[in-house]
């Protein structure tokens, strides 16, 4: 919004010394046409690479067998290095052609200068461009992200399931008896036999295994609807933030009393929603942590007392 | 014992600071003093402070200053919170440091290496001292951290874990038990001490006298490699750029060095750990930027070579 | 044509990613087991009486460690 108010003053400008433009405004021009229509394609590169990779590496993952998915992680840390390349190749190229022109320019030119504006305008064209590029390779790098995502919850039940197969088929090695597995076990461990006392040593599958490996992953994903809460309380600050702040612009220019005090008003009521969220949102925030190390020990109550202790030292950071 | 050489600057340390600052900012042969007063300084090799006063002095006067700063502050309707506070005592902490040392920042942030679990609770490789008495250290199931580690070295180095096992003389059960203490330590202690020891031993490439004759697999040429890195530093820098360089393009980077310099993952991590502990305790950041501007270039090198494998990269017919 | 260059990159991509060695080899995928360790002095089975570290019958020493609380095992698993 503020930026539109300064479009149209420099614009306003640029009409007015049309017939003095300097020499090297040509060369500018040209170059922030290159910049944009460069920046675009490149865009257009990041948009074509993402999308066609996207189903692919859903694929690969789904009929990726390793437990860590190692097949998988190759085609992705690739796809994301064409990703990263392209990023790259925007940032050599701004620092090669934009900065260098302008801080040649810069160098030659006083500040006081009344054709400085166009080579501070420029820039920040460019800059913005820039930046707008920026945030759409940070969105397809989320959309790369969104591909790694597995729904644990069939993997836990996978886990179940096999527990529930096996828990009374295995016998005492030395008399025979039925030993009842009682829970899913993490790691190795002796069981005694319950007839003779001999001390069996279970080692549990590598699914089961896999067991500690998803079990956070598992708690979030089963409380990402807590955390969620938390993120749009945590962003509402910024949000209510800009609003007063365009409400304060916005009383510069207004002289009627009544009006600005409804103003007033309305800044003083985002003020208070303000002030609200930020106490509101740490809060929020120890909710879902609560909630996600109750439902991790409730996946591994093997690992419960660890995780206590892992839980105090997030809460006293 | 160097104190009494320098009792008179430790006497009235204020008003020494006061001339301190006078000469940094009025005397024209800066430089030169500079340089000297650099080489007179002595050091304790402990504790990095200049041995002409005593830590306590120096406690007291960062505490002085600091104090007076957050006074000032909270009388201003200032709202200053731990972290504020903490930040303060840093800041003023790198102030009374380099004006009593008079020294450059390099030797300020080898002396926070070497100070920064007592400043700052969090421990920095190269400076961790074992204590008998922390519970994090404690042997588990009678096997101590650096027993763990060597471990841990010999199974990353590509021996099977049940030879590993039965070289120590117990069961796989012990052995996962031990692999899921230890890193369970790891996440607990907020101070790092086990991490950054695990790091340090590492580094050392440490054994106990059960597992020396498990030797993993090395070639000739992967034995002459792996020498190099740890001796040269370069060498190290190019294969950790190629590495990464690797991993942009689809390649496992620590199956690829195995492939092709015949390095495995334990000892290339071992060196990589070596090279840091070795930063940290010499801090010099001209030295840093050379050595991670020569990886960058070095990545850039492989990642070009990489991209002629596969056929070039995506964005390679768009230009400015 | 443009779509030809992606699509050809990501066949390669997957092709010499299913083709690498895993560092370390291939995982093993196990079901789980039930064994028992014999004593090796005297052919029993690892009985439990006290502990674990001891074979019931000769006293043979199985583990030389002395065990403290871990996941499973527990102080009290030391043979006394």
């Amino acid at each position: 919004m503020f930026g539109l108010f300064n479009k149209s003053k420099d614009s306003e400008k640029n009409q007015a010394n049309k017939e003095t433009l300097p020499e090297w405004y040509a060369e500018l021009e040209e170059t922030q046409t290159r910049w944009f229509s460069f920046a675009e394609k490149l865009e257009a590169k990041m948009e074509e690479l993402v999308t066609a990779s996207v189903p692919e590496l859903k694929q690969v993952l789904q009929e990726d067998e390793d437990m860590y998915k190692r097949t998988f992680q190759r085609v992705y840390s690739g796809v994301n290095g064409q990703l990263n390349n392209i990023r790259d190749k925007a940032r050599d190229t701004y620092e090669e052609k934009i900065d260098s022109i302008y801080y040649d320019l810069d160098s030659q030119i006083s500040v006081l200068d009344k054709n400085h504006d166009l080579l501070s305008e420029f820039r920040r064209a460019c800059s913005d461009r820039y930046n707008h590029f920026d945030d759409k390779f940070d969105y397809w790098r989320k959309e790369l992200e969104k591909t790694q995502e597995r729904d644990l919850e069939i993997e836990y039940q996978k886990i179940l399931d096999e527990y529930e197969a096996i828990k009374n088929k295995f016998s005492c090695t030395q008399c025979g008896g039925n030993i009842e597995i009682e829970k899913i076990f993490l790691i190795e461990t002796f069981i005694s036999c319950p007839y003779c006392k001999t001390q069996n040593t279970f080692a549990p599958s590598t699914q089961a295994r896999n067991l500690q490996n998803i079990a956070r992953g598992l708690a979030e994903q089963r409380t990402a609807h807590l955390y969620e809460a938390f993120e749009t309380e945590d962003k509402k600050e910024r949000e209510l933030y800009h609003l007063r702040h365009e409400l304060s612009l916005s009383k510069i220019h207004e002289s009627d009393k009544k009006v600005l005090s409804e103003i007033q008003a309305k800044m003083d009521d985002l003020e208070e929603q303000r002030q609200f969220a930020i106490k509101n949102a740490p809060k929020l925030y120890q909710i879902y942590l609560r909630a996600m190390y109750d439902e991790w020990n409730k996946i591994t109550p093997d690992l419960k007392e660890h995780n206590e202790k892992m839980y105090q030292n997030q809460i006293t950071q | 014992m160097f104190k009494k050489l320098f009792g008179a600057l430790t006497g009235d340390s204020k008003q020494e600071n006061q001339n301190f600052e006078q000469t940094q900012t009025s005397n024209d042969s800066y430089d030169d003093n500079y340089a000297n007063d650099y080489q007179e300084i002595e050091y304790d090799p402990e504790t990095l402070h200049g041995t002409h006063y005593s830590v306590e002095d120096f406690d007291a006067e960062v505490a002085e200053r600091a104090e007076a700063w957050i006074a000032d502050e909270r009388a201003s309707g200032e709202n200053l919170d731990e972290k504020d506070i903490q930040n303060i005592y840093f800041n003023y902490r790198r102030t009374v440091y380099t004006e009593w040392n008079n020294c450059d920042s390099d030797q300020m942030i080898r002396f926070e290496h070497a100070n920064s679990l007592k400043y700052s609770g969090v421990q920095t490789s190269g400076f961790v001292k074992v204590d008998e008495n922390n519970p994090f250290l404690e042997p588990v199931h009678g096997v101590d951290l650096r027993t763990y580690t060597a471990m841990c070295l010999k199974i990353s180095a590509g021996v099977d874990y049940l030879e590993v096992c039965k070289a120590m003389g117990f069961e796989p059960v012990v052995w996962e038990e031990l692999n899921t203490i230890w890193p369970q330590r790891m996440g607990e202690d907020t101070s790092f001490t086990v991490t950054t020891l695990f790091g340090q031993y590492y580094a050392e490439n440490v054994t106990v006298p059960q597992l020396e004759n498990l030797k993993a697999e090395i070639s000739e040429e992967g034995a002459a490699n792996l020498e190099r890195i740890k001796t040269d530093r370069y060498f190290y820098e190019e294969l950790a750029g190629a590495r990464q360089a690797a991993y942009e393009y689809g390649l496992d980077g620590a199956q690829w060095i195995l492939e092709n310099f015949g390095i495995n993952l334990a000892d290339f991590q071992s060196v990589a750990m070596q090279w840091m502990t070795e930063q940290n305790q010499n801090w010099n950041s001209a030295d840093i930027t050379e050595f991670h501007d020569y990886q960058q270039a070095k990545q850039k090198e492989y990642a070009a070579k990489f991209a002629a494998e596969q056929g070039g990269n995506i964005a390679d017919d768009v230009n400015f | 044509m443009e779509e030809k260059k992606v699509n050809s990159f990501l066949d390669r991509l997957k092709q010499k990613a299913q083709s690498q060695t895993n560092y370390g080899g291939e995982m093993e995928i196990n079901d789980a087991k039930m064994n028992v360790r014999d004593c090796p002095n005297c052919g029993a089975g690892r009985a439990k009486q006290d502990g674990v570290t001891h074979c019931a019958y000769c006293g043979f020493e199985f583990i030389t460690l002395k065990l403290t609380d871990g996941v499973y095992i527990k102080k009290e698993d030391n043979s006394i």
